[in-house]
This record gives C-alpha cells, structure tokens and sequence, in this order.
C-alpha cells in the first residue's frame, strides 16, 4: 500500500516532544534526511528533527521558505486549523488537554456522575432481566 | 538620600573624606542644626562620691548574654493558600481530608475545620508543609475567630500520677479524657456559620477523602 503523507514543503505537522507538544507546525524546508525546518505563525521558524514531527493530512500550498505573510495567507485558505481541530486526532488531543486541567474538585464532581450514570443504567438493566426472564420455581 | 558609595576595591571607596562628605550630605544636616552634628543625649551617669570605692564588686565574671537581635517573621503563605481555599491534609490522623482553610495564626500554622459536621475534623492546626492547596476556593462569610488562638489548642497537661499496680490493672479508676463544653459549643457555632455557605456538590466533596489511584501521577496533577 502506498503512502498516503508525504514529507514535503507546506505539509502541515504536529510536533509530538517535550515542551512544544500537540504545536502544529508547517514544513517549509528539508534540510536532511533528518531534519526539517518548520514555521507558524506566532511562532518562530527554526529546525526540528524528524523523529519530532508527526506528520498529519494537511498540505497547505506555499513555497519554498515562503514567508510569514504568505504561509498565513495559505493557512487561512485551506482552514487548517479548524479542521485538525476537528478531526479526530485534534479531538483526541484536546480532550486529553482538557483532561489534564481538571482540578481536584472536577475529579470529585466527574466520579460522582460516573457513579449516577452507573446506577441508573444498572436500574432499568436490571428491570429488563427481571421482565426477560421470569424466575423458575 | 546619600548616592551609595562606590567602591575601587572591597572596603575602599572611590572618593575621598571630602567628597563623602559632600555625597552623603553631612553638611546639610550640620546647617539644619546650627553648625553642628546632632548629638543624642547623654544618660545622667550616677556620679560616685568623691574618693570613696565602691563597696561591693563582683568576684566572679558575671556571663553577659549574648545579644539576639533575629525577630521571628511570620511563615509566608504560598500564593494558592488564602482564606476560603479548600486544602487536602497528608499527613497525621485526618491525612487526605478535605478541609477549609480559615486562617494562619501567629505561630505561622494554618487554622483549618472540616468542617467537623462534614468529614470529622475539628478546628485545629495544622503545618502548610503538610497540606495540598487546591484551586477550589470556598466564599466564607463573616467569622468570628478571635476564640481560636495557638493557645486554644494548647493541650492541658495531665498530672501523671505514678501508677503502681493496683492503679495499673484497676482499669474502671482510668478516667477518660473529656473535651470541654466550650470546646464543643466553638466548634458547633463555627460550623453552624459555616455550612450554609457550602454547595450540596461541595459538602460532597469536603466529606470524601482524596485518595491516589492507579495511573496518577501526582506531581503531574493539577489540583
């Protein structure tokens, strides 16, 4: 089976290492076989290495060492962001994110609905067994 | 204010005696006081009489006390830990209890209460290095604390009587320890005060206990 995603200029990335993790970054140049150079808007353009990148889906249409201006400019065309967002693995990192944030009280508040849900599911469960099969004797 | 001095070399200044005296502006205080340095007055020394020794001198060296000048600042508080702030306990008898925090005392430990009604525990002291801050932050009303100060919750010492073994196995002599009233009627009040303040979610919460499970990683937690 061929590759879907490829390691090329506008392809959009996901830097999945230390501080900068779940940053989504655009390449805009190769320098090696290892290492990319990578920009954003807001952030700095600089190298990272491959073994740092996961790439993603998106492609966005620039140049080679396009500037700020026009990877922004390409970025807001093809909508990038909200669609990572909304794919499943932008869905998967923000709730892990938001997982992270819940303080000590939202964990309180969490287990209790969990322990709600539980008992009414199991409720009406156990009405349907009762109705489904009536006791032997 | 003086300019500070600058220094060429540790403990040599820049400037000469003239020049300091200029920087530090010793010769405005001299005008402001007539042409002299203010001078503070001297104590009236107990003259001696005349040609007369004293009678007495002590024989021995008598031990000057060191002089201790450090004065006990209060503990500062982190930041997370202000008044209404919901506190997890980690070590001691009530460890990974949730309580209120009050306020700190003099003596620098942290006034805290369950409150009792809630999840056991009194109104008592406890050290802010045993103690998680949350960010779960409680709107106290109006309360009075005045009654509880450190010496509130100075234990009154028992009178240890020597036991002999008559006392020993005569169990029903033993006498319990009893709070007092007043012990118990602060604690009611201040509860009384304090309740209505409270969500039902958060009476729910302050009467659980915090507890690790597996797959937490505590330092990675935010609370």
């Amino acid at each position: 089976m061929p590759f879907k995603r490829y390691v090329e200029i506008g392809r959009v990335a996901l830097i999945n290492y230390g501080p900068e993790f779940g940053k989504l970054v655009v390449i805009t140049d190769v320098i090696d076989q290892n290492r990319a150079l990578v920009d954003f808007p807001e952030q700095e353009r600089r190298v990272v290495n491959f073994k740092r990148l996961a790439i993603t889906d998106f492609k966005v249409d620039i140049k080679r060492h396009a500037v700020k201006k026009d990877l922004k400019k390409a970025l807001a065309d093809a909508d990038v962001v909200a669609k990572f967002a909304a794919s499943s693995w932008g869905q998967k990192l923000a709730k892990q994110a938001a997982k992270a944030a819940t303080t000590d009280f939202d964990r309180y508040k969490a287990t209790v609905a969990k322990a709600k849900k539980a008992r009414a599911v199991r409720k009406v469960l156990n009405g349907l067994k009762k109705t489904a099969a009536p006791k032997k004797k | 204010m003086a300019k500070p001095a600058t220094f060429v070399a540790r403990g040599i200044t820049a400037e000469g005696r003239a020049k300091t005296y200029k920087r530090k502006g010793l010769w405005a205080i001299k005008k402001k006081n007539g042409g002299k340095f203010p001078a503070p007055a001297k104590k009236a020394v107990a003259k001696q009489a005349e040609g007369k020794a004293p009678r007495f001198y002590p024989a021995d060296d008598v031990p000057k006390p060191l002089s201790h000048n450090a004065v006990h600042k209060q503990t500062k508080l982190r930041a997370s830990i202000t008044p209404g702030t919901v506190l997890i306990l980690l070590a001691g008898r009530f460890k990974g209890k949730r309580v209120i925090f009050l306020g700190q005392l003099p003596s620098g430990l942290l006034l805290v209460t369950g409150p009792f009604k809630l999840n056991g525990v009194p109104v008592r002291r406890v050290n802010a290095a045993y103690v998680i801050g949350t960010s779960t932050k409680v709107s106290l009303p109006k309360l009075d604390l005045s009654k509880f100060t450190d010496s509130y919750f100075k234990a009154v010492e028992s009178k240890s009587s020597k036991k002999g073994e008559k006392e020993f196995f005569d169990q029903s002599e033993a006498k319990k320890n009893v709070l007092s009233q007043e012990y118990i009627a602060n604690q009611k009040t201040l509860d009384a005060a304090l309740l209505p303040a409270l969500s039902a979610d958060l009476k729910g919460y302050l009467s659980t206990r915090f507890t690790l499970k597996d797959g937490d990683r505590p330092h990675l937690m935010k609370f």
